[in-house]
């Protein structure tokens, strides 16, 4: 069933809307979760929560051309603060790294109180990312929006590790770079 | 901000971002090899199509895959199937030929008569630095160890010692503190080494020209010491050029020299003979043909590193290579040699190619570091100057594992921002799968390597970064960080701390460092616990304990005072005794000034971490050989060695070694 109607099935509020929603992207959305949070159980509740987000959601939101894309949001929202919530216990290593990785975009210039707006940064982020090549975009997108590891990024696009690894390190500079033009600093 | 926070807040970037990244999968990236056998199926099909007249259908590239090609296309293998040309996507190979343009030199010779490449920059041909120098003692035939020159070579019956001094050689029975001299060379010398019964001598000395336009070349003199004490010239070489390097592996000389000859119209030699490197034995040219020739890449003058084997036992050349190219540096081990080549006009810059050769100058592949890095292989000049671009320099080259690894810098430039990187690289030429590791520079302000420990799995690199700005006024400080390449396979990873240490150098009107002026200042105590000279005034006056045995975690255990005063320092001549004593050389100043009365004393040192003074002085005596110089002399330059369990010590100024 196409992503336009499945968003009807929500908008009627038909709850079968659900098991289609499951039926064509669980399994991606339990893959980006387990990305996360490493156990099998956990990604399973993310997914359900997902879907009980997502009802929440449909109306007012209406992604019929990026359904996915929607809900994959959620998903990795639901998966970042379950691990967050596990800060006193053992961190996944994939969730840490990224989380390392990250830091290296951070500005670090003046002190700049207050919380940063998310859906600020995510415009912000998405601008940055309109500047760069649809294959780093890509790289980029796989790595920090689905959690995919090195090897599997180099799997899925044919480069070797090095290249991904290169390219990631550069993006990640650049990011800090366009960040810091644009005002955010720590 | 928060980093997850960040990686938060990628969750809701485009949608139309994520649905792409969710639908592509492999992008074309095959192979040139591959789009070769597409391009003649291609013409295969629509032939066949216009034979039997249906419509001619094109393959998209993508569709099928050849098999075998695997999910990673650089990786090429190397094979005796594979034949030159059919080539050359991969980042590193091995391939049939060094140059895809050039196969002999006349054919290089004919394209540089019209354009030669005259300019500031070009680098010669320079000795690398060396796999960590096995200090092995000359004369051991058994194991085929590399053995670098230090200034002092010793006989196989452990009697005698050869060293470097002023004018000449000196030749001393060794005797504990009755070593004395018995004997000269009237040989001015570079280099030294003994293989058996053979002592060899390198010289480098003028052969032609003037002094302002000097013609060099480097004398192999090979003595019989059958009577250690009364050689005898057996044997002579010489070869045109620079010396850049020599070396033994085991029986075998690797000589190195470095030429060049401007091949452009204004000033081509008429014999075009002058263009391929000279080699003489005994008076007789040796005859050097296009067969013991390689060009690199894409030469923009003619410029040669020339390579000659000498057996030290039969005194026979083994082997010879003259490698052709824009050679940048030149690097060594076991059973190995390496160059980086890159080629430069005044509208381009090449990045740096490394090219691997074996023990028998046989090429081996090439590794070129900026398809790793994903950078452009060029990078465009305006008269000279550097443009935006990634430039890229390969500073040590090992070997272990049958992989290489380098280390070196990425100088980037993009408009008004120039950053920099310390770069990491292990690679084979046998699979062509490489890794990289990249470790921003920013931090390390003009920072520079100064120093490179390699070891089996890792190296210790230590860089001197510059604090200040250079602006009057403004005070500099130098200071040393280290970091730490870690080599797992062809894993790497560059580790960054917070230590820092003294930045160390020499001063004016000593010599540091052994005859050939070369020294170390980490000094691996075993365990991961490594002593570095520290509190530089005019010198050396104390010293730092590190525990390296963590790369991600190392420690600084102890920083002693500088204990010493008046212009006293230490030298960077070193010996350890065992894992926790070590013994150094001191310069003590006279009384006079212009560094009249130049004394020396043996300082052992214990070490042990577990106490709160963790480096203490044993015992201090002075050394009974005066030495003495003058400002702007600096002849001095000293060397350690050990026969067994003696120690002794040699100067360039002095006839004998002396015990310690």
């Amino acid at each position: 069933m196409d992503d336009s109607k499945i968003v009807e099935l929500y908008l009627s509020r038909d709850e079968s809307a659900i098991s289609h929603t499951a039926q064509k992207y669980g399994s991606k959305l339990r893959q980006i979760a387990d990305s996360i949070l490493k156990n099998k159980a956990s990604a399973e509740e993310c997914e359900n929560d997902t879907y009980f987000e997502a009802w929440k959601l449909i109306p007012p939101n209406e992604p019929r051309s990026y359904l996915f894309a929607f809900l994959g949001k959620i998903t990795r929202h639901l998966a970042i603060d379950e691990c967050r919530k596990r800060a006193s216990r053992k961190r996944q290593a994939l969730f840490c790294e990224l989380t390392q990785e990250m830091e290296e975009c951070i500005p670090g210039q003046s002190n700049v109180e207050g919380d940063i707006e998310a859906n600020a940064l995510s415009q912000v982020i998405s601008a940055f990312l309109s500047n760069r090549s649809e294959e780093q975009r890509n790289v980029f997108v796989r790595r920090y929006w689905f959690f995919d590891t090195i090897p599997e990024i180099s799997r899925r696009y044919g480069f070797s590790q090095s290249k991904v690894k290169t390219m990631l390190f550069r993006i990640r500079e650049e990011l800090r770079y366009y960040l810091e033009k644009e005002g955010y600093t720590t | 901000m928060k980093n997850y926070e960040l990686l938060d807040a990628v969750g809701g970037i485009d949608a139309e971002y994520v649905e792409d990244a969710a639908r592509k999968r492999k992008l074309w990236h095959s192979p040139l090899w591959a789009k070769i056998v597409f391009g003649v199926a291609c013409f295969a099909l629509i032939l066949t199509a216009a034979i039997v007249t249906l419509p001619g259908i094109l393959k998209e590239p993508g569709d099928d895959m050849p098999p075998g090609s695997g999910d990673d296309p650089k990786v090429m293998q190397a094979g005796p199937d594979k034949t030159p040309g059919d080539l050359n996507e991969g980042d590193v190979g091995a391939y049939g030929n060094t140059s895809d343009t050039y196969t002999d030199l006349p054919a290089l010779l004919s394209y540089l008569s019209d354009h030669d490449v005259h300019n500031e920059g070009r680098m010669d041909a320079s000795g690398g630095g060396s796999v960590s120098p096995a200090q092995g003692e000359s004369g051991q035939l058994e194991k085929a160890e590399l053995v670098e020159s230090t200034g002092v070579a010793v006989d196989t019956t452990g009697k005698y010692s050869y060293h470097i001094g002023e004018t000449s050689v000196q030749i001393s029975l060794l005797d504990g503190s009755n070593t004395k001299n018995v004997g000269s060379i009237d040989v001015p010398a570079d280099g030294i080494f003994t293989c058996n019964d053979h002592l060899l001598i390198i010289s480098q000395f003028r052969s032609g020209g003037d002094i302002l336009n000097e013609e060099l070349s480097v004398r192999v003199s090979i003595y019989d010491i059958t009577v250690p004490q009364n050689p005898v010239l057996q044997d002579e070489y010489t070869q045109l050029g620079r010396l850049t390097a020599c070396w033994m592996v085991g029986a075998n000389l690797y000589l190195v020299t470095g030429d060049g000859v401007c091949a452009c119209g204004w000033s081509r030699l008429d014999d075009a003979s002058g263009y391929y490197p000279a080699l003489s034995h005994n008076g007789e040219a040796v005859e050097w043909g296009d067969e013991d020739i390689s060009i690199l890449g894409e030469p923009t003058r003619v410029q040669y590193s020339a390579i000659t084997a000498i057996n030290g036992n039969t005194c026979e050349v083994v082997v010879k290579e003259a490698l052709y190219g824009n050679i940048k540096k030149l690097f060594y081990g076991e059973g190995w040699i390496a160059v980086t080549a890159a080629s430069e006009t005044d509208k381009t810059r090449e990045n740096p190619v490394l090219y691997t050769f074996d023990s028998e100058l046989c090429f081996t592949g090439k590794i070129n570091a900026a398809k790793i890095l994903d950078v452009p292989e060029q990078n465009e000049l305006k008269d000279y100057t550097a443009q935006d671009g990634s430039y890229l320099n390969i500073v040590s080259v090992s070997k272990a594992g049958g992989l290489y690894r380098l280390l070196g810098t990425d100088m980037v430039r993009d408009g008004e921002v120039t950053a920099s990187y310390f770069m990491a690289i292990a690679a084979s030429t046998e699979t062509g799968e490489a890794d990289a590791a990249l470790l921003s520079a920013e931090n390390y302000p003009y920072g520079s390597f100064t120093e490179v420990l390699w070891e089996s799995d890792r190296a210790i690199i230590c860089v001197g970064v510059m604090r200040g700005t250079l602006s009057a006024g403004d005070d500099i400080e130098m200071e040393t960080r280290v970091i730490f390449a870690q080599f797992d396979g062809l894993q790497v990873k560059l580790l960054e701390n917070q230590l820092t240490a003294a930045y160390l150098g020499g001063r004016v009107g000593v010599y540091y460092g052994n005859p050939l002026g070369e020294f170390g200042t980490l000094i691996s105590m075993g365990q991961g616990i490594y002593v570095r000279y520290s509190n530089p005034a005019e010198g050396p006056g104390g010293f730092d304990v590190f525990d390296f045995s963590d790369s991600a975690a190392p420690q600084l255990l102890y920083r002693s005072e500088n204990s010493l005063s008046g212009g006293n320092a230490f030298d960077y001549v070193w010996y350890v005794y065992d894992g926790h004593t070590f013994g150094t050389l001191k310069v003590l100043l006279g009384e006079e000034d212009y560094f009249r009365d130049v004394s020396l004393s043996w300082c052992v040192f214990s070490v042990d971490s577990t106490k709160e003074t963790v480096i203490t002085l044993q015992r201090e005596y002075p050394l009974d050989k005066e030495v003495k110089t003058f400002i702007g002399a600096d002849i001095l330059g000293y060397a350690v060695f050990n026969v067994g369990y003696d120690v002794y010590y040699v100067t360039r100024n002095m006839a004998s070694a002396a015990s310690l």
